[in-house]
């Protein structure tokens, strides 16, 4: 005897209410922890505004085009290997790594053997190129918590933030238990990053 | 193009302008074979061309960036990180801070220890 078939195949069954729960709070746990395990393991797990779209982590050389993808999803290409930020910052070929997006990923883990400080940001590159925007556009701005070094033609940028950017890192961070970083010191050339780095 | 730091990190302290990066000692050679020294800041690019960080210092070009004393590409292939041994002779051996890196088996208060002897590793071979 066939008994009644409790399974429908017509209709999808609704996504249960306990497991939408603890999705959540699974994403939330996840967020709260990220940069924390960041911090505390030297790891590089993406925030989850990131996961929200997938880049490659290395610039590619290629010819600009305007219907390419966004790097890390914010910076256009204007020609190769030279991409500008939503906030007008120039990312481009230079320093010992290569290219100053090279040189800005050396700040997402720390360098325990560094000798003195070595600042890390908590985020990963979309969240760090977003945190540089921002202080790029309040240290122009000339506001609170902000200051402007000239040297050179090199402009040294240092802009406060409410919560922590990252931690002091190297030789000297590890001595003081990795201290929070709520300031970023941007040093440009015009609109050109040189470096940028929390602490 | 890119150069992992070799051990010790020889350098002239930190950086006056943006203060986090380290003074490197850079060495670069031109084709008859000799070896000239500069330091770099690993962070802003500030440039010296003696051994302290008091002295007078430039920035390369950002776009074209090039040796302070043989005006040759700043990161070619000529240009790296300085050894320790490269310096012999030099101004930069007695001027300069050897840093010796892999020190993670110690204890934070040995580190402290360490780094306030000035005179620590003047006597012993290179850790490298």
């Amino acid at each position: 005897m066939i008994g009644k078939r409790t399974l429908a195949t017509g209709s999808p069954r609704p996504f249960p209410t306990k497991w939408t729960v603890g999705l959540i709070a699974l994403l939330i746990g996840y967020a709260l922890l990220q940069p924390q395990l960041n911090k505390r393991f030297g790891w590089q797990l993406p925030s989850l505004s990131s996961l929200q779209q997938h880049e490659p982590a290395i610039p590619h050389s290629s010819n600009a085009a305007t219907d390419e993808p966004l790097r890390y999803g914010l910076l256009r290409e204007t020609a190769s290997d030279d991409f500008i930020s939503p906030g007008g910052l120039r990312y481009t070929r230079g320093s010992a790594e290569g290219h100053r997006l090279k040189h800005l990923e050396r700040h997402l883990q720390d360098d325990p053997d560094r000798p003195g400080k070595h600042g890390v940001f908590n985020g990963d590159m979309p969240q760090v190129l977003r945190w540089l925007d921002e202080a790029y556009t309040l240290a122009k701005r000339g506001g609170n918590g902000t200051k402007k070094n000239e040297e050179d033609g090199r402009t040294v940028y240092e802009v406060g933030f409410p919560e922590p950017v990252g931690y002091i890192g190297g030789r000297e961070g590890r001595r003081d238990n990795h201290p929070d970083a709520r300031h970023i010191r941007l040093v440009v050339d015009g609109n050109k990053v040189i470096t940028a780095f929390p602490f | 193009m890119n150069e992992m730091p070799p051990s010790p990190w020889i350098h002239i302290g930190e950086c006056p302008v943006c203060v986090n990066g380290l003074c490197r000692v850079r060495t670069c050679t031109v084709e008859a074979g000799s070896a000239h020294f500069y330091a770099m800041c690993d962070e802003c690019e500030a440039l010296w061309l003696t051994p302290n960080t008091d002295t007078p210092f430039s920035f390369p070009d950002s776009c074209d960036p090039k040796c302070p004393i043989c005006q040759q590409d700043l990161y070619g292939q000529q240009a790296h990180w300085s050894l320790a041994d490269e310096l012999r002779g030099s101004e930069w051996m007695s001027n300069a801070i050897f840093d010796v890196p892999n020190l993670d088996s110690l204890a934070p208060d040995s580190l402290a220890t360490l780094d306030d002897d000035t005179n620590y590793g003047q006597d012993d071979s290179s850790p490298q």
